[in-house]
Order: C-alpha cells, then structure tokens, then sequence
C-alpha cells in the first residue's frame, strides 16, 4: 500500500517545529536535566547541533528512498522478516514519545490548573482529538497544523515579549564559568529528545517534494532551536537559573511570577494554550505515523482501523508507563534518556545504514 | 431551507457519529471538575507570616477582603447589614506554614483565595529564624503568585493588617498602594518582588535586603495618648504603617535592621535609584538647598589582589535643585555650582560608606559584592568565597561618584527682595 496523501514540504515544517517547540515550552530540558545553570542558552545552541545530526541520519535515508516509507525500503535493504522487526522498534519509539509527551501535559494540567481531575481524563480526551485528526489523514493534520502555526506563533511571541523589560542578563553571568562539559550535559536530553524526529520515516513519502525532506525538516529544527534559546534567556534572565532548574515547569513559572503592568498579568494561559495546539498536532502525527506504519508492517490496505485501537493504547500507556511526575521526570535524566534513544537508534537506523551502504557499494547502480 | 431539513443532516452513517459526538459535549456542558464560583470565595488580599514563640508554631494572618462590604456601598442598606467592614483579619497556627494555612478553614466561613495576595508580611521573629520554609511554600503552591511583594515588620503584623488606612478600603491595598509610591517617590525601602527575593537567596555572594515596615502604635501616634474631638479625628488619624528602611539577611536568616540611609546605599549602589532628594547645603552660605535625583546609573568592578579585595564603584548621579533655603544664586555662578556638586556627591558617597561599613558589621553581603566578583571574574571567586565574609570586612573601596544639577526648575535665582 503506498500513502496517496500528499502535504507540502512547507506543512511538514510546520507539523516538526510545533512537535519540537512544545516539549521545549513545557520542560525547559536544556536547563533542567543537567547543571548548565546560567550557561543553558549555550546548551540549547549545542542542542540545535546535536539534533541536527540526528536529523540527518533519519531523513538522509529516507530521502534516497523518495516515494518509499521506513517499512518499505526497509524490506528491500535488509529482507522482510528484519525490516519488519525494525519498522517495530521505530513504532515503538514513537509510542513512547507521544504518550510521554501527553503524560507531560497532563502532569501540568493536574499541577497547575486542575489538581483534583484524574490524569487519564486529561490523556484520554487530548489522545482521543488527536485520534480524530489521525483518522482523518495526514493532509488534515498538516492543515490543522497550518492554520494553528500562526495563533502559536503569535502567543509564544507575546508571552516572550511582554516579559522582555524585566530580564535582567545580570543573570546570564558568569559565561562558561564552568567550561563546556555542562553545557554539553546539558545538551544531551534535549537532543535524544529529537528523537521525535522519526516520525520523519513514515512521512516522507506523503511530502509533496520528499527529496528536500531533510532541508525542510532542519528549517523546522532551526525555527525551534532559536525558539528554544530565546525561551531559556528569558526564563533564566528573569527567574535566575537556580529557581529555574528547581522548577518542573520552568517556563510556565516564569510566566506566572511576572506582572507585566498593573493590567497585564496572569499570561501563563498564553503558553499553555499554545503548548495544547503543538501537542495536539505533535500526537496525531505520532498517531497517524504510528497506524500507517503498523498497517504496512501487517499488510492491511487501509490504517484507518488501527487508530483507535493505538490510540488506547497510547491512552493507557501514558498513564501507566510512569509511577508519578517523579519517576516522569527521572525518564528525562541525561543517563537514562540517552541510552534509551540510542537503543533506538542502534536497532533500527545503524542496520539499515550499514546496509545502505553496503547495496551501494557491491551492488551495481541502476538495479533499484 | 425546510424545516426540519437540519435533521438530515444526522442522516448517514458519518452524520449518526457525530450526533452523538456532539451530545457527548453536552455533558461538558454542565461544567467543569474542579470549579468554584468567584461569588463564593474569599479572596486574601494580604498575608503575614509569624512565629510563636513559645510553641514554635508558624502562624499565619490573613486580610480578607470582605465582597458584602462593596455590595453595601453600592446597594444602600441591603439585607447584609449596615455594619460590615470591608475587611477581616484572622489569623491561625500550625506546625508548618502550610498547616497553618488549612487550619484557618474552621474558622472562615468561605473558601479562600491567596492568587490575590499582593503582599507577603514577615514577622522580624520568623525573619531572624529562617524564611526559607515560608519561601518553599510560596514557591511550590500554585495560588501564590510570587509577584507578591515581601517585607518584614517591626512590629505586630496583625496591627499592620487591622489598622485603618483612609485613603484604601483595606489594609492589602494600602499597603500594596504604599509600596507602590514609596517606591516611586524615595529610594528607602528595598521594594523587590518575591520572585527576585528567590532569585538573590540562591545568587553566590549576594544577600538579601528586604524593606522594613515599621509599625506604629495607632493609640499613641502624633498626638500622644489625649482625647481626640470628633471633629479633630478626620484630620488626626496617624499613619499606621512607615515605610523605610531594611532588613539585612545572611543566607535566609536576618541579622538586622539598617536605616534609610544606608538602604538608600543599596539603591545607589545597585543603579536603582528612582528618585530621591538630597538636602546639600550651599558651599556659599552653610544654608541648605534640596536636590532631588532623577537618574542614577551605576558600574561596580572588583580588583583582586591575592586576597585583597578592591571594589571600584563609579557612580553618576544627575539631579534637580527643588527649592532652596539659601537666597544665594547658584545656577549662573559656575564655581558655585560645580562646589554644590562636589559636596552633592560627597553625601552620596557618604551614604554609600556607611552602608558598607554596616554591611561589614553585620556581616551581610547585602550590597552584593559578592556577586559582582562571582559574575566578573568566576576563577577568582572560587578561589575567595570560602573566605568571603571574613574578606567583605577588610574589602576597600575606591569611590567614584559624578553627581550633577542640570535642571534648576522653573527659575535660575531666588526673588530678589527689595
């Protein structure tokens, strides 16, 4: 089954840099997994490097194979029984992102707003908008994702700017006091975070121009790093950087101890709401990759039966796949979250490199 | 368009689900989980924080504001009657400030409402004990907002709150209004919101100044204990609250008062001097002239010496002549002038020494020095901040202080008397 969809390269970066801005609003990681401290706007920088290689080992491939997704040229580099293992491993770890991603959310709804609700109304009912868009299609989502980009765009530009005239870069000093190995720390939970990226195996094929994916796909990473960089100067520049590595949300307390003017203040919905718009169109890519990749792994004709019964599972996974905010939380530690993503990495996209390249260089051209 | 015609469309399959989607929302509808109606809560307009001191207990005092007062105002004589204030002051105790929050339940008829709470009283008790538990529950509940502004209180913290201020409807407001303009008006109280208190607690080498609030007998005042006639009450009531001064904290303990001058140092030293006057006297006759300051900018940069420590402050001030005692012309006469100036900068640079003469006394970086060495020059500062209270009290200070007039107001001389 091939994909008939078809979304505009323009659409898929917006689709990447709403998933990846969100997580950035919500967890500030570069500041909080690690002790970059006052020097985590050069983490974020790093971070931009980091995940821009990442990219680049997912959709390198991905391009030479334009019309192509994960599990089909997968079945043509390493047979169908291995391919299909690995298209697996892929889909799994898209599992794992999306249902964190909702647990994140709903670790902050129950925090901070709504403290009495149980957390699997929240999860439910955010997976279960984000099933509806999946079943509707990928051309759905990148519209929906169109038309929310603008309204994102603009409460994350307000809730910067407004707060602009009370960062104090006093905080920023001293630069690098420490040396680099911090800022590096610093940098690798943000970085395995882009492992979000992989939705990027599905999604080729139903790009309009899929052999620009990866130049499409590093605008996108680029829009969001700048993003996170300014985020972490304002929120370290007005907080300081020890009451924001102490903090959960940091961003969002930020936001919350502000009073632009005697009128303006309580802007905190700003980001949230916008945190809700990225986050819906983050998971119903990961739903919708996730169906279509599985139906091509089992040979089904059509995906769309696959998206509620995944989007339960997403459900429940995101509610029981952590203990509390803690154990959540702990998942984002630099010594587990690394290890976990490379694992990844090593099972799914090393083997089918290696025999990349391998085809490229016994195999005569001309033959695929 | 028939009527009826909008049933069909719920016809197809498609249409059914979401019929049904669509009354699903109705249950949406009623309302959400967690709601609470404004009209039913209270709202908590001004909290304190204290420490008894024979159980150890944190008690908290909270000034509610009181919604029947307003609807009585407005209303005329309702069905809430005639005597209700605008304001109730209650105050309860418990082992951790927290506790001593819920235990106010029992005792309030309605939920309360701390997002409103503008302004976080401390008691010097509790400040000299530690306020870092009263920081953590701030910090960590989601009502509180830390733009909430802190002070410390010389004085009862419930007379503060019960006292009437008449020119407010209650107590949160005055003090939050008085904040507000003393602030604006004199640079003598350290105003800083609860989120930069935080921010300074976990800073290297910087300590905390927080404002003092001083409390006053409202009995005795200006006019002593006599009698007040009726009609002498509307012009006598004395002002229950000042504003001035400081706390001086190490770590999150406080170690003393300091008094407006040297809080005005703080300001000086910081670049945060709004506005605030300066009475010089004229290098002419001894008579005194007022100056008030409009700009201050400030640049602070330490000179380490093995373990002597420098700190160069350079200071340019620029200020208005606002009145004068003196009937002699200072403005055309140039010499004149640049000798005001230089005895202008003189008292600024006077305030600044004593404050770091305080500062070493009390053993409290409240100045921050510290910190400029830490943001400066890091490798230095981790070679010295072990040593560093010991080294804030033999630190030198090289003073440099541009204090300028350049406005004189609407006239250039006094009147010439004939």
């Amino acid at each position: 089954m091939k994909i008939k969809a078809k979304i505009a390269n323009r659409q898929l970066a917006f689709i990447l840099f709403m998933m990846r801005t969100t997580v950035t609003i919500a967890l500030l990681p570069v500041l909080t997994t690690a002790d970059a401290a006052q020097d985590a706007w050069l983490a974020a920088i790093a971070t931009f490097i980091g995940s821009a290689l990442m990219l680049i080992a997912i959709s390198a491939l991905g391009v030479r194979y334009p019309d192509q997704t994960l599990v089909q040229y997968g079945a043509k580099l390493v047979s169908s029984w291995p391919a299909k293992v690995i298209s697996l491993v892929i889909l799994s770890a898209l599992l794992v992102i999306a249902a964190t991603d909702v647990r994140i959310y709903g670790e902050m709804l129950i925090t901070g707003f709504l403290v009495q609700t149980p957390l699997v109304f929240i999860t439910a009912g955010m997976v279960f908008a984000a099933a509806v868009a999946a079943w509707q299609g990928i051309e759905v989502i990148a519209r929906v994702a169109g038309a929310l980009f603008p309204v994102f765009l603009l409460m994350l530009t307000l809730s910067l700017t407004m707060v602009l005239p009370l960062v104090e870069l006093k905080n920023l000093q001293p630069v690098l006091a420490r040396g680099l190995m911090p800022v590096i720390k610093g940098s690798i939970t943000p970085t395995a975070i882009a492992a979000q990226m992989l939705v990027l195996t599905i999604l080729i094929p139903a790009l309009e121009k899929p052999r620009r994916a990866t130049g499409t796909a590093l605008w996108a990473l680029l829009g969001s790093s700048l993003v996170l960089v300014l985020i972490t100067i304002v929120t370290v520049g007005i907080l300081g950087s020890d009451q924001a590595n102490r903090s959960i949300f940091p961003f969002y307390v930020m936001v919350r101890s502000i009073e632009v003017t005697e009128f303006i203040q309580r802007i905190e919905a700003l980001p949230v709401f916008a945190w809700g718009f990225g986050l819906f169109v983050g998971i119903a890519t990961a739903l919708y990759c996730l169906a279509q990749g599985l139906a091509q792994v089992l040979g089904l004709s059509d995906y769309r039966p696959l998206v509620f019964p995944l989007a339960t599972i997403q459900t429940v996974f995101s509610v029981q796949a952590y203990k509390d905010v803690f154990e959540l939380l702990s998942f984002f530690k630099p010594n587990i979250i690394a290890p976990y993503v490379l694992t990844w990495f090593v099972l799914s996209l090393v083997p089918l490199w290696v025999a990349h390249t391998i085809r490229q260089l016994f195999v005569q051209k001309g033959e695929d | 368009m028939a009527v009826g015609s909008w049933y069909c469309v719920f016809g197809g399959k498609q249409q059914r689900r979401l019929l049904i989607l669509f009354l699903l929302l109705a249950i949406a509808c009623a309302g959400c989980w967690d709601r609470r109606e404004p009209e039913l809560l209270a709202f908590v307009l001004a909290v304190g924080f204290d420490k008894d001191r024979d159980s150890g207990d944190y008690k908290i005092v909270a000034q509610i504001f009181n919604p029947l007062a307003m609807s009585q105002q407005s209303g005329g004589e309702g069905a809430g009657g005639q005597d209700k204030r605008p304001s109730w002051v209650v105050e309860a105790t418990g082992r951790t400030p927290f506790e001593a929050r819920k235990n106010l339940a029992p005792m309030v008829s309605r939920e309360l409402f701390w997002s409103y709470a503008r302004v976080v009283l401390i008691s010097e008790q509790l400040a000299r004990e530690g306020i870092r538990p009263v920081m953590d529950l701030l910090e960590r509940e989601r009502q509180f907002r830390l733009i909430a502004r802190p002070l410390i209180v010389e004085g009862d913290i419930s007379k503060a709150l019960v006292s009437e201020y008449p020119l407010e409807g209650c107590s949160g407001q005055a003090l939050l209004r008085q904040l507000e303009t003393g602030d604006k008006m004199r640079s003598i109280a350290p105003v800083i919101e609860t989120r930069e208190l935080i921010n300074i607690l976990s800073q290297p080498g910087r300590d905390l100044l927080i404002a003092r609030l001083g409390v006053r007998n409202p009995k005795k005042g200006v006019l002593g204990e006599r009698k007040l006639d009726e009609d002498e009450k509307i012009v006598a009531t004395p002002p229950p609250i000042y504003l001035g001064g400081g706390a001086a904290f190490r770590g999150d303990k406080m170690v003393g008062w300091i008094g407006n001058r040297e809080a005005r140092a703080h300001h000086w030293v910081l670049g945060k001097v709004r506005r605030e006057t300066l009475v010089v006297e004229s290098p002419l006759d001894g008579l005194p002239v007022s100056i008030e300051v409009f700009r201050a900018q400030s640049n602070m940069k330490p000179k380490i010496n093995g373990d002597r420590v420098t700190m160069q402050i350079k200071l340019q001030v620029k200020g208005r002549i606002q009145d004068q005692v003196t009937a002699s012309d200072l403005v055309s006469n140039r010499e004149a002038l640049s000798r005001l100036e230089l005895r202008f900068a003189t008292l600024i640079a006077n305030d600044i020494k004593a404050a770091v003469k305080q500062a070493q006394e009390l053993n409290s970086d409240f100045l921050g020095f510290g910190n400029v060495i830490y943001r400066l020059q890091p490798r230095e500062w981790e070679q010295l901040k072990s040593d560093w209270p010991q080294l804030l009290s033999q630190m030198k200070l090289d003073l440099n202080v541009e204090a300028k007039v350049t406005v004189a107001g609407l006239i250039k001389e006094p009147v010439r008397i004939k």
